[in-house]
């Protein structure tokens, strides 16, 4: 497993990401196999973050999209 | 259908954020076609969620959560019966110490039991499900937004079908949207009490316990089976709990006869007694009239309650007096529920009811305040305890409150917090961003006060928790738990889960035993009368024209008088000057925020005063407006406008009069406006009229009283005065036993003195446990205090000394001290500093020394055996005399009242500053209106939202008290100077009749002007300091107390 903390550009069907664009390589989403959320202390931020773990043509990803810094890809599973 | 089967309100009390009306709305919104709310351990939303469902055309279920073994269970009733049995459950639950709840089907068969397993160990749910024997056992299975939440559920659907049990959807809710999970988590911290940096398992860290729609359910919990069975538990789950009926409490009736008939019976007996020739036939057809509308609201069970209470109370000798809108029914009257004649006094009985009435009526009944507890233990023991049991009310977060908790969860110390909830004030209706200012002063212009405000300003409104109605009693001909859980408040009373509202829409009946202190003060002025006179005053019997009486209350020596001792009162009784009765009724309806700022106060005066003429805005007014002179002042009024001049039936005015009385919503008021004018255009009123006729009518607004209500209170008005008018010493003795009024007991006793009547200090040998007379050998009479007056001694030690002295009387204060042994030192050194001890000891110093040094010198705890003093006159050092300061201010400490008014000390200095006494400021012609100044001790400062700024001071000396109105400009340039305790005021004297007050034009601190500080050219010179022999004390021992 690696951390990455990268930005990345995700295509959504209803809702579903179905597409993961990442250092100029194209993944399919084959299967979202789970998603929770998260968000910042209320009193100072209010970054909402909605994680998604998905599997793709290149393994499995977490991925998140934050109300602040759109969709970023945090993991990468071997 | 698609529902949400799990879902708390702020009812549950700190764990959810939204009222069920936004819960609702927001499910409607979301596309649900039903609501469940199962909040924690109540029923509390029910009515109101039904209410909102029934608005947004959506199922309503009711169901509660209770937590079995550290895991949520919910219980949802699937019919009226499965509701009847969550009651009863949670009854049973509640009034045995929270113990564990068995789950089976025998209690709950017609329930449906939900078992929320997600984020628990499996076993344990295992565990928790086999000890739930029921045929609808699910297993809910919810999307908890933490990381792997689809594996847990994907192993509880696994334990699910291993054990056999149905799963479905049950997501877990806790407020309607997303924007609500921050005022969530703050309540989450009040309630475990930690600060919102503190990690606690209960809080969360995403928005996801808001309402989610299906789809997106669907998307995260893919399980049809679920969803299908959550379908299925919304379609068999059917019933309300707001039925079309009422269920009275059922009457003792006798075999063979009918409530209506019994009542019937009773009205003919009593008709009989009360009405002479000339009123029968009146009263008999207004009497048929009413038992056919109580007949057919089906009430005459509740009638005969109300009249059989209303009797035992009576029997027991508890005073007690009916009010509101009951007293407008000439059955209530001949029932002995009230006292007022409705024909004598033109009440309307359809304020009270009318057969368009929804819901029940309020019979509202004052009891004596010190024998209320009787009356609902009676009624307990009557109707059976499971038949009876009090109204909530719900506590909600108010300023204060809602600060000092979101100041603590942000992590505030504690003596910040304290600091900032006093720094707003208790009562008020604006919102806390008005306060930033006043809060900033305390914790400076910090970042996190903005953050505080705008927790603040979402707890607010929300409630807190559930508190205890102040006289609603609930009477039921079922089992009460049939309806509502019953709980146990704090001091072990009965409560329903409801408040008042929410118990009338469920068609139970509440009768309101009020406790009223002005009712145990009249008891008790009566039995001294009794007793020390021989007299025995039958209060119903007086003459309500007794002119003595009226001359009193058009002075306004009206202090200590029921509902007219306000300097406000006093002030509007100068310019009224009632002379009868009805006068009466109107002076106490006058006096409320509704005519008040309805403006209708002046008018009223200028036309009974005859400066005035007397006008109608329509002809057909005048038969409802004759006798208030052209002005609406009762409700009534309202009611009877809307019906007989804008052609209302009486179900839509009596909803009129509620609107322009309380509610005043705005477009429902539009709605009613248009009603309004063209039912009067219809009668062949002019548009112009019917407008401006509607306009004065919409006016009337706040709290008005019903003429019924006013004629109740006058009552009550009337014989307080008469009582203190011609026994002034029984009275004001009642009067301080039980304080039914706003001023302080030192305020009282000068009230008694100006009365003529001596109060006498406390003495250990005369005084009893209650305020009682004492008569001198010529027959005058004075008050003595009780032994209880002094602070610090409790009930049990005034019954210790009284026990010890009917053995024998003390002899002396050795003798005192030994045979007290048990009274620790500070009660003994509060004994002798009240003076109770001069009787034995005059000097109170030497009395003070000689309780210090037995107590000091007594080694063990027990009498001695021998008969030894333990202070000889020998022992006693020559001690200085004790000042009349001195001697005033232990009476203030001790007792509460010095013997003598405090400014008596001052007056020689003030004669030379040229201070006026308050005396002669009321002997000032009215015709002087120049520039006077006076002194005094504030005894009342009030500023009441309708005076626009305006402090009202009222200052006392030794020969009377007097308002002092402060302007704004003034109030601002002396505001630190009218905060001290004693003033000299200066500025324009006005003059009305008796009535005197100063428009303040400037201030000065007593003391500063007599010299209060150390290098004051007057310090120590300004007071008198001569010795107490020469202040006008009343010699004591020439009464003996006669009780």
């Amino acid at each position: 497993m690696k951390l990455m903390l990268e930005s990345i550009d995700v295509g959504c069907r209803a809702n579903i990401p179905y597409v993961i664009c990442w250092r100029s390589g194209t993944y399919n989403v084959e299967t979202v196999i789970d998603s929770w959320s998260t968000r910042g202390p209320w009193w100072t931020s209010d970054e909402q973050r909605e994680y998604l773990l998905v599997s793709t043509s290149c393994g499995v990803m977490e991925i998140y999209h934050s109300t602040i810094q759109g969709w970023m890809i945090s993991r990468l599973y071997d | 259908m698609f529902g949400s089967l799990h879902t708390r309100s702020h009812f549950s009390f700190l764990d959810g954020a939204s009222s069920p009306e936004e819960l609702v709305l927001a499910a409607s919104q979301h596309g649900h076609t039903a609501l469940v709310l199962t909040d924690l351990y109540g029923v509390y939303g029910a009515v109101r969620a039904e209410r909102a469902c029934s608005r947004h055309n959506i199922k309503s279920i009711m169901g509660c959560d209770i937590i079995l073994d550290g895991i949520a269970v919910s219980l949802i009733a699937r019919s009226h019966v499965g509701y009847q049995q969550i009651c009863c459950m949670l009854t049973h639950h509640q009034q045995q110490d929270d113990v564990p709840m068995l789950l089976d089907e025998s209690n709950c068969n017609d329930c449906i039991i939900i078992v929320h397993g997600i984020g628990h160990d499996l076993l344990h749910v295992r565990g928790v499900v086999d000890t739930i024997h029921h045929a609808h056992v699910y297993i809910g299975i919810a999307h908890d937004a933490r990381p792997w939440s689809r594996r847990r559920t994907a192993r509880l659907v696994e334990l699910a079908r291993d054990m056999q049990r149905p799963i479905v959807v049950a997501q877990d809710v806790r407020y309607a949207t997303p924007d609500t999970y921050a005022v969530h988590d703050l309540m989450v911290c009040i309630r475990e009490g930690i600060t919102m940096y503190d990690p606690h398992p209960e809080r969360t860290v995403h928005d996801k316990h808001a309402l989610w729609s299906e789809n997106d359910l669907r998307m995260v919990l893919p399980y049809d089976e679920a969803f299908s069975n959550l379908s299925s538990i919304l379609v068999q789950c059917t019933f309300s709990i707001l039925p079309e009926h009422i269920t009275p409490p059922r009457a003792r009736i006798p075999e063979g006869t009918t409530a209506i008939a019994v009542l019937h019976e009773l009205c003919a007996e009593t008709i009989l007694r009360r009405y002479q020739e000339q009123r029968l036939a009146q009263a008999q057809a207004q009497v048929a009239h009413e038992l056919d509308v109580i007949e057919h609201l089906e009430l005459a069970d509740f009638f005969l309650v109300v009249h059989e209470v209303v009797c035992e109370a009576r029997a027991r000798g508890i005073r007690c007096s009916g009010r509101g809108s009951a007293a407008n029914s000439i059955v209530s009257y001949l029932l002995g529920i009230t006292a007022v004649c409705p024909l004598e006094h033109n009440l309307l009985f359809e304020r009270f009811l009318h057969t368009g009435r929804k819901g029940t009526p309020d019979i509202d009944v004052d009891f004596d305040s010190d024998r209320r507890g009787e009356v609902i233990t009676w009624m307990e023991q009557r109707f059976g305890i499971d038949h009876t049991a009090m109204t909530a009310t719900l506590i909600t977060y108010r300023m204060r409150m809602a600060i000092r908790d979101a100041a603590k969860a942000l992590g505030w110390p504690e003596d910040i917090v304290r600091a900032l909830s006093k720094s707003v004030p208790g009562w008020t209706s604006k919102d806390v961003y008005s306060y930033r200012n006043d809060l900033a002063r305390v914790c400076g212009d910090v970042p996190m006060l903005d953050l505080l405000l705008r927790c603040v300003d979402a707890l607010l409104g929300h409630p807190r928790h559930l508190g205890l109605h102040s006289g609603g009693m609930i009477l039921s001909s079922r089992p009460l738990s049939h309806y509502t859980p019953v709980q146990r408040s704090a001091n072990g009373v009965a409560v329903v889960q409801f408040d008042k509202d929410d118990v009338e829409a469920m068609g139970l009946v509440k009768f309101d035993v009020l406790g009223l202190r002005m009712l145990a003060c009249i008891s008790e002025c009566v039995e001294l009368i009794r007793t020390h006179h021989g007299l025995t005053v039958d209060l119903d019997a007086i003459p309500l024209d007794d002119q003595a009486t009226f001359e009193r209350i058009c002075r306004g020596e009206t202090l200590g008088v029921f509902q007219i001792e306000s300097q406000g009162q006093m002030h509007l009784l100068a310019k009224h000057q009632p002379e009868t009765f009805n006068d009466l009724i109107i002076e106490v309806a006058l006096f409320r925020p509704g005519p008040l700022q309805g403006g209708m106060v002046h008018p009223y005066i200028a036309r009974r005063r005859g400066t005035e003429p007397i006008t109608y805005m329509h002809p057909d007014l005048e038969p409802i407006l004759k006798d208030t002179l052209g002005i609406i002042l009762f409700q009534e009024q309202v009611l009877e406008i809307a019906h007989r001049f804008a052609g209302m039936p009486l179900d839509q005015a009596d909803d009129f009069r509620a609107l322009v009385s309380k509610n005043r919503d705005r477009e429902m008021m539009e709605h009613m406006r248009s009603s309004f004018i063209n039912g009067a255009v219809a009668r062949g009123v002019d548009p112009v009229t019917a407008e401006i006729v509607y306009e004065k009518v919409s006016h009337f607004v706040g709290y008005g009283f019903c003429r019924s209500h006013a004629a109740a209170f006058a009552k009550t008005v009337y014989q307080s005065a008469w009582l203190k008018t011609h026994h002034p010493a029984a009275y004001m003795a009642a009067f301080m036993q039980h304080r039914p009024g706003m001023y302080n007991l030192m305020t009282l006793e000068e009230e008694a003195r100006r009365c003529g009547v001596a109060v006498l200090m406390p003495c250990l040998q005369n005084s009893s446990f209650r305020y009682g007379l004492a008569v001198d050998s010529e027959g005058v009479v004075a008050i003595q205090k009780p032994l209880t007056a002094i602070r610090g001694v409790e009930p049990d030690t005034a019954r210790a000394i009284i026990w010890e002295r009917s053995l024998r009387p003390f002899a002396d204060v050795n003798d005192i001290v030994d045979r007290l042994y048990g009274l620790p030192r500070d009660i003994l050194d509060t004994i002798a500093l009240s003076g109770a001890l001069d009787r034995w000891e005059p000097d109170t110093r030497r009395a003070l020394w000689i309780v210090g040094v037995i107590k000091q010198r007594s080694t063990s705890s027990v009498p001695t055996l021998l008969d030894i003093p333990h202070v000889h006159e020998d022992d006693i050092p020559a001690l200085p005399k004790m000042r009349a300061q001195e001697r005033l201010a232990y009476d203030y400490i001790s007792h509460g009242a010095a013997r003598v008014h405090p400014m008596t000390l001052y007056r020689r200095t003030l004669i030379d500053l040229e201070v006026r006494t308050i005396e002669v400021l009321c002997r000032l012609p009215q015709s002087s209106s120049g520039t006077v100044t006076t002194a005094g001790i504030v005894i009342l400062r009030q500023a009441p939202p309708t005076a626009r700024g305006m402090l009202f001071v009222t200052l006392e000396d030794e020969t009377g008290f007097l308002q002092c109105a402060v302007p704004p400009h003034v109030r601002q340039h002396f505001r630190e100077e009218l905060r001290n305790a004693s003033l000299v005021v200066r500025g324009k004297l006005h003059a009305i009749g008796a009535w005197r007050s100063i428009m303040v034009e400037e201030v000065r601190v007593l003391n500063n002007m007599i010299g209060g500080y150390h290098g004051h050219l007057s310090y120590a010179g300004g007071r008198d300091t001569q010795e107490l022999g020469v202040l006008p004390v009343p010699d004591e021992s020439r009464f003996t107390n006669n009780g």
